[in-house]
């Protein structure tokens, strides 16, 4: 039997740059979906809660309270985007070698 | 001309065995159904405290202060003894830490006795959603083969 080598390669080349390409791009748009969609909250806590400080229902403490919480949101948010961008490698890097894996010893 | 065919097939072979082992290194730790039910626990509790800094005075709450409180201890350090998990550490370290959100928290309600009906709706949102951000970095953490 004999094995192109070339052909192999070509193979391997194409599945792993559409398995990029798919994996890669759902990544990137989760990410910046989630960024927007924070953003969106932060800004609508403080207009609320600078609303809600003029009118009496928050004292000055409360208030900076909240702010606190929020900046500490932003901050853990960025710790769970870091963690899943993490785990997408990881299962990004098996897929990859599954490909390769899968191409080549239908080949052999 | 077969030997060579031969000497190929075992190097595809090797390869394919070599790239199999160095990819399996991960870089965070997998999914733990114990640490994801500790995260919603405390979510719940916690939600349950900030409700109470309304209706409560401090001096009263202590008991369930301290419930929750070591709780989120609790996660920390069972986050803390697994490998390749210390960004989900470092959340509960932020939930801990004398500088951030919860202290502060607790130390107003002991200063004002009672938080007003608006900062606890308030907290609740916010808290919400950091615990919210706990249970999603567990929950998206890749499930172990089976």
């Amino acid at each position: 039997m004999s094995i192109d080598i070339q052909t192999i390669i070509s193979t391997i080349e194409g599945k792993v740059v559409d398995y990029a390409k798919t994996n890669l791009t759902e990544l990137a748009t989760n990410a910046v979906s989630d960024a927007q969609g924070l953003f969106a909250t932060i800004k609508s806590n403080l207009v609320r809660r600078t609303q809600m400080l003029a009118e009496g229902q928050l004292t000055k403490d409360e208030f900076a309270g909240l702010l606190l919480a929020d900046a500490d949101l932003v901050q853990m948010d960025a710790l769970t985007q870091a963690g899943l961008a993490l785990a997408k490698i990881d299962a990004f890097k098996q897929g990859i070698f599954q490909v390769i894996i899968d191409s080549v010893t239908s080949m052999i | 001309m077969k030997r060579m065919e031969s000497r190929l097939r075992t190097f595809l072979t090797g390869l394919l065995i070599v790239i199999s082992f160095a990819g399996c290194k991960p870089l965070i730790a997998l999914y733990d159904a114990s640490a994801y039910s500790q995260a919603v626990s405390i979510k719940v509790d916690l939600l349950n405290l900030l409700d109470k800094a309304a209706t409560t005075e401090f001096t009263a709450a202590n008991a369930d202060i301290s419930m929750v409180t070591i709780e989120i201890q609790k996660a920390m350090e069972y986050s803390k003894g697994k490998d390749l998990n210390s960004l989900s550490t470092s959340q509960y370290e932020i939930l801990l830490s004398g500088s951030h959100s919860y202290k502060f928290f607790l130390q107003l309600w002991e200063k004002e006795k009672k938080l007003s009906k608006g900062a606890s709706t308030e907290y609740k949102e916010t808290f919400g959603m950091i615990m919210d951000k706990i249970i999603q970095l567990e929950n998206g953490k890749n499930k172990e083969k089976k």
